[in-house]
């Protein structure tokens, strides 16, 4: 669902790229909120001789090793977005990775980890616009990722986590869907009730995909980063 | 960890050989509604997960997944790493610089009437005004070009600045082109006018495409800078990467910038300087060398001259003089 450059009016890629900066400005405050803590620094004796001191924000051990599982997370999405399964008509999907990435490691950390690999996959291998990016950051890490979190957050008091998981990660994928045909119709490309159409049907069959993959990763990279956390 | 990671290559490695070639979903769409042929073609260092010194086949989109694999990962190292080292007090420029090249821009107009860029930002708060006659004669065809080029720049700290080009031609058809977002930030300052910056430029779209006077697409780019002071000579060095929207552009592709300036104070209130700029990208190399004057008439006001002369065919001959006003 990468969007390349040429499908969206500049004006358009132009405020999703300010949107999505936007948010992920706020979802890099709140991680290093989350992987710093304030510790009290005591500065240099000044010339009256008391204590200049003050607070900064440093990074903790286990903050550390959330930026290492965020980076694990990264890889794993990267590789599972390369792997195309055949759907049907002559039509593949691949993983988003959205649900997984923000299940695992929470909303912001999420949103940030699938920025960097579609940052990764549009500037290293040419896969997904550049002035599209921030398109393709709002569909799949604002939308998919930040959005779908809640879904899931929501759907797990009520239900088993492994369906709250399944129908985030299916909605996931229809709703950035949605989103990237409300972008390419409104750029004016293609009339719009024809790609909304066209975009939900093909990935209403990829988001049952994304539901099971996004079930054996999460249970995968919990059941290996939990017993790396065991270990230490 | 270690497992995750060996999880992460064997699936990059499998995709190469087990993933379908079909297209996706959005693709699929694209093809069946007959939008796909208006997505640009762009080449990045692995075009397609292909690695291009490999036949193109399995094991260069599996030497090249393994690549984004670690890519992936080394950036979150490398932001655990800055993160760490700001805990002990290290500059924040680091990180900035690491966010910065991400979203790298086309270098134009600096310290008129250099083409190269120097070191130093706009004071906060201040206001800088360019503005220059330029009389552009291409060395392939003998027509003269005459233009207006002006630029107004703000310090919005004391080591930021932004600001706006605006460039009018008036050959038939006259009318403004397009017109160039620069900010420009100090990141190492070694001296009185020595140090690194980086300058971001976003070029807009805004010229009449259909005229010949813009265009019509956006461009974007990032420039390094560098100025040293080297025995009364101030030196300065640009190095810069210009990604281009226009795919048919007189490049065929994205483009080098290059270019190193000196400059001397003569007399009191007189310098003079000598340049060379370059382009570089996949049809075409060009540089010009430019020689140039200025004039410190008042406190605030600066006059300027130079010629530039084109090195090669695809180059201009550029005649320009103008004032730059500090307010």
């Amino acid at each position: 669902m990468h969007i390349p450059d040429g499908f969206l009016d500049p004006k358009i890629s132009i405020g999703l790229f300010a949107a999505a900066a936007a948010v992920l400005t706020v979802c890099a405050v709140k991680v290093k909120e989350a992987v710093t803590a304030l510790k009290p620094v005591r500065a240099l004796a000044t010339t009256a001789g008391d204590f200049a001191g003050g607070v900064r924000r440093v990074l903790t051990s286990d903050g550390e090793r959330t930026i290492y599982k965020m980076g694990m997370v990264a890889a794993l999405v990267f590789a599972a977005q390369m792997f195309n399964f055949p759907i049907s008509q002559g039509t593949s999907g691949h993983l988003i990775g959205g649900v997984f990435a923000s299940v695992v490691l929470g909303p912001f950390a999420g949103a940030i980890v699938i920025s960097v690999v579609l940052a990764v996959q549009s500037l290293f291998f040419a896969d997904g616009g550049l002035l599209a990016l921030g398109a393709n950051i709002i569909n799949m890490s604002v939308v998919a990722a930040i959005g779908c979190y809640y879904i899931y957050a929501l759907l797990k008091k009520i239900s088993p986590e492994w369906i709250a998981i399944s129908i985030a990660a299916w909605m996931s994928v229809v709703l950035a869907s949605l989103m990237c045909a409300f972008e390419i119709g409104f750029s004016g490309t293609i009339a719009l009730p024809v790609v909304t159409l066209a975009m939900i049907k093909v990935h209403m069959v990829i988001g049952i995909a994304e539901a099971l993959i996004t079930i054996v990763l999460v249970n995968i990279f919990r059941s290996m980063s939990e017993g790396d956390v065991q270990k230490r | 960890m270690k497992r995750l990671f060996l999880i992460s290559v064997l699936i990059a490695v499998l995709a190469a050989f087990f993933a379908s070639a079909n297209p996706d979903g959005l693709d699929f769409v694209g093809e069946k509604l007959g939008f796909s042929d208006k997505g640009i073609e762009r080449t990045a260092p692995m075009t397609d997960y292909h690695i291009g010194s490999l036949p193109r086949g399995e094991v260069s989109t599996a030497v090249a997944g393994t690549a984004g694999v670690l890519i992936t990962l080394s950036i979150f190292w490398l932001v655990a790493f800055l993160l760490k080292k700001e805990s002990k007090g290290a500059k924040k420029s680091l990180v900035f610089l690491l966010v910065a090249s991400l979203f790298i821009p086309v270098p134009a107009f600096a310290a008129r009437p250099l083409v190269t860029d120097d070191f130093g930002t706009v004071d906060p708060g201040k206001y800088e005004f360019e503005a220059g006659y330029n009389a552009i004669t291409p060395k392939t065809a003998g027509q003269t070009i005459p233009g207006i080029v002006s630029q107004i720049k703000r310090g919005i700290s004391s080591s930021f600045d932004m600001g706006l080009e605006m460039p009018y031609t008036m050959a038939a058809p006259s009318g403004f082109g397009d017109a160039v977002i620069h900010a420009k930030l100090k990141l190492k300052e070694i001296g009185d006018g020595e140090g690194l910056s980086f300058r971001a430029d976003l070029k807009l779209s805004n010229g009449d495409a259909v005229q010949g006077l813009g265009s019509g697409f956006l461009d974007y780019g990032g420039l390094f800078i560098f100025s040293k002071n080297l025995s009364g000579v101030r030196a300065h060095f640009n190095a810069g990467y210009a990604v281009i929207g226009d795919v048919l552009n007189s490049c065929d592709d994205d483009a080098f910038i290059y270019g190193a300036a000196f400059e001397k104070d003569i007399v009191d209130g007189v310098n003079v300087g000598a340049e060379y700029t370059g382009v570089s990208c996949r049809i075409r190399n060009s540089g010009n060398i430019q020689l140039a004057g200025r004039w410190q008439a008042l406190e605030n006001v600066r006059f300027d001259a130079g010629y530039s002369i084109g090195l090669t065919d695809l180059s201009n001959n550029i005649a320009t003089f103008g004032l730059t006003a500090e307010f």
